[in-house]
């Protein structure tokens, strides 16, 4: 089992933000998180991360996390936020090498472990030619991948990616997909908040859809994606099309006044 | 792909750093209304030809050359860690109100007459000023520390100290006491004993030990306050070091020497570009760097107005005000960052 969680209540500042819930990653899988504001999918990934305290237990290869140490944590799980920033005018190379913190000492330069992880991550990512390159410079998917570089330099089994893809065009929120895909292939469990149903019906494995703290559906996004789910949680009416023997999910219009 | 890391360029600069202010720390020593010879240091004052210059060098010169140095130093690196903390190149430990409440303390203890009861008297309620500064900063900043309340809290806490010294000005009623806090305000390293060294000592190296923790959390803190505990860092103990670690490093610093303001913003500034701007690389540098600074001031002050008994504070604060206001509008333009 890659990840069990179990959760019987998230609370913060006193109101209840996630009602019981659980679910099982048994193998790498691109999970996405979906589901309207407000709905705990944040809390939900922040809680997987132990950044917020829950109730319940959250379990990586069997080994509850409430038992391990940040850092330990840390090298199981990377997190790869919304925003694309950066402080201070590092180069590329030493943001990819901020991933390797949770596997140094607290003093010395990094070991030749560090860098070749930094450089494989680099390389996987396809930017093994930008190490010398200010990050502020890159564009923002140029920057996307590099972030991506850094929580693989981290080598966890977990990615946790909170709406990677806001903010990007669309051919960039398809290239970002494609490689939290490859990631997948490479023996990594990808889960991906997103608020692009087309994008999360083409790319997900698996749909984990949220409601008002707790989980709606857990399944293939054929199955998650439906007509009725999809009025129930967003209130939204879609259309399915068939795209390379996927169906991609199209949303068309609100029907909030409808009768649900 | 060659290796981009910058390493191996930080730390050529450190060693430059560290040759500098041995030499500065040598010439700190020979300078003055008559050059002696470091040297004679060594010699002991058994010979009754030298015995005179050699106290001059033990009992005046050394004491001030380590102040320099050790001051310069915890400056210059709380300087590049509350940066790195605050995520602001504009974050000093002056304006976040440490120095002025270190300062307040340390007129409190001027004005009461406590100074007098004991020489650790005025050190210790420097401390005390700038521990209150600490706490009052994190409980306004709330323990996230926004950059921009941080700020202001630390604006209104220096506004705060200020006033409250102005009220002890005024209350003053005997003039020389006046002019002993006006002196002891503006910052100096002239007439200090071995036993202002002793005392600072021990509180400046706390306050580094401490700050020097620092600096692998600061890297991730580059990436936000999530990713950085995300990547297993204790973000409330990094903001307790870097805090405490300021308030002892530079309240000690505060109470021997007075406030010495900008040191703590002008050397991180200087020495980021050169290491890549990896706030781990930057703390040793900023150490040196500011260690060198001082030493150049101090240096400075005996060059400039000889036998006037200049303020470390006035040249550092002439230097840092027009380097503090062109960092302002390098900001506005988005250059730095």
């Amino acid at each position: 089992m890659i990840l069990s969680c179990s959760l019987s209540s998230v609370t913060f500042q006193g109101k209840q933000i996630l009602k019981p819930l659980s679910f099982e990653v048994s193998e790498p899988q691109l999970v996405g998180l979906l589901g309207p504001n407000g709905a705990g999918k944040t809390s939900l990934l922040r809680s997987l991360m132990s950044l917020i305290p829950y109730e319940g237990t959250i379990r990586i290869r069997e080994e509850d996390l409430k038992t391990q140490k940040a850092k330990s944590i840390a090298r199981a799980i990377a997190y790869l936020p919304q925003d694309r920033k950066v402080h201070w005018a590092i180069n590329c190379y030493a943001v990819v090498m901020l991933g390797r913190i949770p596997h140094q000492p607290r003093f010395g330069n990094p070991s030749q472990q560090d860098h070749e992880a930094v450089k494989t991550a680099m390389r996987q990512m396809g930017v093994a030619d930008f190490g010398h390159r200010p990050f502020e410079s890159l564009s923002g998917g140029e920057k996307a991948r590099i972030l991506i570089a850094r929580t693989l330099a981290q080598e966890t089994d977990i990615i946790i990616a909170d709406e990677p893809a806001a903010g990007l065009d669309p051919a960039h929120q398809i290239e970002m997909m494609a490689l939290f895909k490859d990631l997948v292939t490479m023996g990594k469990t990808v889960l991906v908040s997103l608020h692009d149903l087309p994008l999360a019906s083409s790319s997900c494995d698996r749909i984990l859809l949220m409601k008002e703290g707790e989980i709606a559906a857990d399944a293939p996004p054929c199955e998650a994606l439906t007509d009725q789910l999809m009025k129930k949680v967003f209130g939204i009416s879609i259309r399915t099309i068939n795209e390379e023997g996927r169906q991609v999910v199209i949303p068309v219009g609100s029907c909030k006044n409808s009768s649900l | 792909m060659t290796d981009p890391s910058f390493e191996k360029r930080s730390l050529p600069l450190l060693f430059m750093l560290c040759i500098l202010s041995v030499l500065l720390f040598i010439l700190s020593l020979g300078w003055g209304q008559v050059w002696i010879n470091p040297l004679l240091l060594f010699a002991g004052s058994e010979d009754p030809a030298v015995k005179g210059e050699y106290l001059i060098l033990l009992e005046i010169r050394l004491p001030r050359a380590i102040l320099a140095l050790i001051i310069g130093a915890i400056l210059g690196l709380s300087g590049a860690v509350l940066q790195g903390l605050l995520r602001n190149p504009l974050a000093e430990p002056g304006l976040l109100g440490v120095s002025a409440s270190a300062s307040l303390g340390a007129v409190i203890a001027l004005y009461t007459g406590l100074a007098s009861f004991s020489i650790l008297a005025l050190p210790f309620s420097a401390l005390v000023g700038a521990a209150i500064a600490v706490f009052l900063l994190h409980l306004l900043a709330g323990s996230r520390a926004d950059i921009l309340v941080t700020i202001l809290a630390g604006v209104a806490l220096t506004t705060l100290a200020g006033a409250l010294t102005t009220l002890i000005l005024n209350l003053s009623k005997n003039p020389f006491a006046v002019l002993e806090i006006v002196f002891w305000m503006m910052g100096s390293f002239a007439d200090r004993s071995l036993q202002h060294v002793w005392l600072s000592l021990p509180f400046i190296l706390i306050g580094g030990l401490m700050l020097a923790f620092t600096g692998r959390a600061l890297d991730a803190l580059s990436l936000g306050h999530d990713v950085a505990r995300s990547l297993g860092v204790n973000f409330r103990r990094v903001q307790l070091l870097s805090i405490f670690g300021t308030a002892i490093g530079v309240g000690a610093a505060t109470a021997v020497a007075g406030a010495i303001g900008f040191v703590g913003l002008i050397v991180p500034h200087l020495l980021r570009p050169l290491v890549g701007s990896r706030p781990s690389q930057l703390l040793p540098v900023s150490a040196a760097g500011g260690a060198v600074f001082l030493l150049m001031a101090d240096i400075g002050v005996r060059v400039i107005l000889p036998g006037k008994d200049l303020k470390l504070g006035v040249i550092t604060a002439l230097i840092g005000t027009p380097f503090f206001l062109w960092l302002l509008i390098k900001v506005r333009r988005k250059e730095v960052l």
